[in-house]
């Protein structure tokens, strides 16, 4: 069976099927047309309904592949992610992202630190934060606080190893030693 | 088709391993065969649908072409397959004849 109508239905097939099968299916029709073992009608359905299947069973495969990969793909994307996220949490930060009520936003190494009201000034050094000030007493004595954050020039053995602690809120002007006004009236903490 | 999927395959592929059992044939004898002992009548696209997927199962295998004819047969993988396979049937044949006998007594 060679006929314009048998390559037409050859088309139909997936072109591997094609490739590998037409040549035989074509000498099998031919020999089944030629014994009357089938007729012209009947082996033209048979063949498209064969055609039919077949390109269904391509399309199943293609579609498992398909989906195989981008599943394969979505979970390499996720894991780089999870990764370079440092694990969702989005750059490694750890600062709170929302600043509750009543606390200050303060930047700190380009990154905005949230500090609850009692801290007052924080002092940073070679290792990063040194001190944290808070306003501890009650009713609350601020003023030596302000007196050792507004200290400018002071050359004593804390001072000179550590930067000037980074006010909090804007202290007014004075002139004492910082490190001796912290032990009097606040308390430091290093983490 | 790997050789465990015979078991859900259809029993056109259980046909023409059975027939290729009996020895080599092409398409056209396997035709023929198969109407003779099973008295199905399988048209060309169906039973090549069949072979191809028996022969990327590895459970058939072609040989060289004879005059425009191109047979087929079956391996040792194919052969394991369809016997486990027709044991499955022929078990779950005596269990289904044993129940149908007890309820027609």
């Amino acid at each position: 069976m060679r006929s314009r109508l048998f390559r037409l239905l050859v088309m139909l097939y997936p072109r591997p099927w094609r490739e590998r099968y037409s040549e035989e299916i074509g000498d099998l029709s031919a020999e089944l047309l030629v014994a009357g073992e089938v007729t012209r009608l009947r082996l033209v359905l048979e063949l498209l309904g064969s055609a039919f299947a077949e390109r269904v069973r391509s399309l199943h495969r293609s579609r498992f592949v398909l989906v195989l990969s981008g599943s394969a793909a979505l979970v390499v994307v996720v894991v780089v992610a999870f990764l370079a996220t440092n694990g969702f949490g989005l750059g490694g930060s750890t600062s709170p992202r929302v600043t509750p009520v009543g606390w200050y936003s303060v930047s700190y190494r380009g990154a905005q630190v949230s500090v609850p009201p009692s801290v007052v000034a924080i002092g940073t050094g070679p290792g990063g934060i040194t001190r944290v000030i808070f306003q501890t007493t009650s009713p609350p004595s601020v003023e030596p606080v302000w007196d050792l954050l507004a200290e400018q020039s002071c050359a004593c053995s804390p001072c000179a190893r550590f930067p000037r602690p980074t006010p909090v809120r804007s202290p007014p002007r004075s002139t004492a030693c910082r490190s001796t006004s912290a032990r009097r009236a606040t308390t430091t903490r290093r983490p | 088709m790997t050789v465990e999927g015979i078991r859900g395959s259809s029993d056109r592929s259980v046909l023409v391993l059975t027939s290729l059992a009996g020895g080599p044939k092409h398409g056209y004898a396997l035709i023929k065969d198969i109407e003779g002992f099973a008295g199905v009548k399988l048209g060309p696209g169906t039973l090549y649908g069949c072979l191809a997927k028996l022969e990327q199962a590895g459970l058939v295998e072609a040989l060289p072409a004879e005059d425009r004819r191109h047979p087929y047969r079956i391996t040792a993988s194919g052969l394991q397959a369809v016997r486990e396979r027709l044991a499955e049937s022929a078990r779950i044949a005596e269990i289904g004849l044993g129940r149908v006998a007890g309820a027609m007594s």
